[in-house]
């Protein structure tokens, strides 16, 4: 088969100075300045998100659906979901417990103590002394801090998630710990005015169900020792995070919670959440570049964006795929008018849960599949794509074709770009899709 | 339009039937749910279908109440000129397959009860089904 050279990027002197100056977002139009077909969705810029699929009621608060994200690229390619049981949630939430302030709620549910004015004060009889809050159930690794002040001779917290063997014990006098086997690792920190910042973290594959948080004045948080009934350590805050730590953020609802300087995401269920696009007509070239902000929350294989019903039997499609047929990982397709081929994949290895950068790079006639993981190169798929340029065909997010595949996780942001992108235009994307997403490239 | 949580689980018998309620009931709301299909091992056939997410709550009120769910249909039919092709028996009896989760779990801990979240798949296995997993 006659194969054309690459052609080197174009030089393109506006561009260049923008991403020189680090206007990001003006970086980010410039993509689409010379009539690059694409989208640009950005999940963080609530101006763009509507509730419903006709955009008439407004997404004005987090933990709402999305029905209706619209285009920043100018290509006026919108992405919307009819089906309401369907549509995403807007949401930036990372501390998955409630009340993380509060402790004298009934989210905390006590035994063997009171809590008064976040005063855990363990009861004059012999026995544990704890509250608990009780989570869904998952087998992610969890990661805990909790900061409490010392105020008496209750000087000795444990914490435990559920599971065996997962007791973390804190002495706050000794500033020493003790973790049995099922603990990963575990921080004990002084800060001023007596309080302490303990930390804890447990790893994927156990079933954990609760943050449950002792407090005794025996030899550990755990002791069935009385206490005097009037003292106590000062619980100020607590935070539950599932696979990686993130800064203390406070929730007192699943609807109420600090969102400033967290990054906002659409949570895709899983199940049956997905968005599309109508026909994006990318008939003008065979190259394409795309960006995504993803956490993936397990490894079954759920669609991320696709081009088309489906990548790998309609000519001219992609697709960004998270988990795949090995169980683990991100992959991408596309392919012009050959059959599809596993050597058309591209594809990275990582277990979930992951948050990524993806950068997904395609050139038919060129037959490279290409992924890159925060930055760094996955395995190329090299084989012969045959012929031809990407298709005029719905985008779908998060779902392939609206009926299968559905993505469990987050999507922070996605741009995809029908063209070749230089070397800087993918850096300063990658960095602008990275701020989006928590991620430090 | 108020939305509010709901996880519907419905046997494979009913589906289509169900479907077609959903779809008239709202179009730009319920139109196009219960396509993800379950069963016990995870292979093909389905023996269920879910759908969950935000709902419209007038829907969320309907799908647990067969007889709203009927005098709601009839008249969206009606509203459309078709006939309405289902008695109030088939109704009951297509929703009495039906499980529903607002997305809590109530538990005990400790011996005191309490309210947990649950999400889908929490509730899909606690029923004893699977997801049906797709292929690339």
């Amino acid at each position: 088969m006659l194969r054309l050279p690459l052609r080197p990027p174009l030089r393109e002197p506006l561009r260049d100075a923008f991403l020189r100056a680090g206007n990001i977002s003006q970086a980010i139009r410039a993509l689409f300045a010379n009539n690059q077909q694409g989208v640009w969705y950005d999940p963080s810029d609530f101006s763009t998100l509507f509730q419903d699929s006709a955009g008439a009621t407004p997404v004005t608060a987090v933990e709402q659906p999305v029905g209706l994200m619209r285009d920043k690229s100018g290509r006026n390619n919108h992405a919307s979901q009819i089906t309401a049981a369907s549509r995403p949630v807007v949401s930036a939430r990372v501390n998955l417990l409630t009340k993380t302030e509060q402790f004298d709620d009934a989210a905390w549910v006590k035994t063997g103590c009171t809590v008064s004015a976040n005063v855990l004060i363990p009861s004059a009889v012999a026995e544990v002394h704890h509250i608990t809050q009780a989570l869904s159930s998952t087998t992610q690794g969890v990661f805990v801090e909790v900061v409490v002040e010392k105020q008496s001779t209750v000087d000795k917290v444990t914490l435990y998630p559920g599971g065996a063997a997962t007791f973390c014990h804190f002495n706050l006098t000794a500033m020493s710990m003790v973790r049995e086997s099922g603990v990963t690792s575990s921080t004990i920190e002084a800060l001023s005015g007596n309080q302490y910042k303990l930390t804890a973290a447990w790893p994927a594959g156990v079933a954990y169900d609760r943050l449950r948080v002792y407090a005794s004045s025996g030899s550990e948080g755990a002791s069935a020792v009385a206490g005097d009934g009037t003292s106590g350590v000062k619980l100020i805050r607590a935070q539950l995070n599932a696979g990686t730590a993130t800064r203390y953020q406070r929730v007192n609802t699943a609807g109420d919670y600090d969102t400033a300087g967290f990054p906002m995401y659409l949570r895709f269920d899983g199940v049956d959440d997905g968005m599309l696009t109508a026909a994006v007509n990318f008939t003008a070239t065979d190259k394409m570049t795309a960006w995504a902000g993803v956490r993936k929350l397990g490894d079954t294989l759920g669609i991320v964006a696709e081009l088309s019903a489906g990548a790998g039997a309609n000519n001219g499609g992609f697709y960004v795929v998270s988990g795949n047929d090995s169980g683990a990982g991100y992959s991408t397709l596309s392919k012009g008018d050959a059959a599809a081929v596993t050597g058309h994949v591209g594809q990275f290895l990582v277990a979930a849960p992951h948050t990524a950068v993806l950068t997904a790079i395609h050139d038919i006639v060129g037959d490279l599949s290409r992924i890159r993981v925060n930055g760094v190169n996955g395995t190329d798929g090299i084989a012969d794509k045959g012929l031809g340029n990407f298709g005029n065909h719905p985008l779908f997010i998060g779902r392939r074709n609206n009926v299968s595949l559905p993505l469990n996780g987050n999507l922070y942001g996605l741009i995809i770009r029908g063209a070749a992108s230089s070397a800087a235009e993918i850096a300063v994307t990658e960095r602008y899709v990275a701020n989006k997403t928590g991620v430090t490239l | 339009m108020t939305y509010e949580h709901a996880t519907i689980v419905i046997t494979a018998t009913v589906a289509s039937a169900l479907r077609r309620l959903a779809q008239v009931l709202d179009r730009n709301e319920t139109d196009g749910m219960f396509t993800t299909a379950l069963s016990a091992t995870g292979n093909t056939p389905a023996t269920h279908f879910i759908s969950s997410g935000q709902v419209p709550d007038v829907f969320a009120q309907a799908i647990r109440s067969p007889s709203i769910l009927h005098t709601k249909a009839q008249a969206a039919f009606l509203k459309e000129g078709v006939t309405y092709p289902f008695t109030l028996t088939q109704v009951t009896a297509a929703l009495s397959g039906c499980s529903i989760s607002d997305g809590t779990r109530t538990v005990v801990i400790d011996g005191v009860t309490t309210v947990v979240d649950e999400g889908p798949h929490a509730f899909i296995a606690r029923l004893g089904l699977q997801m049906i997993k797709g292929t690339l």
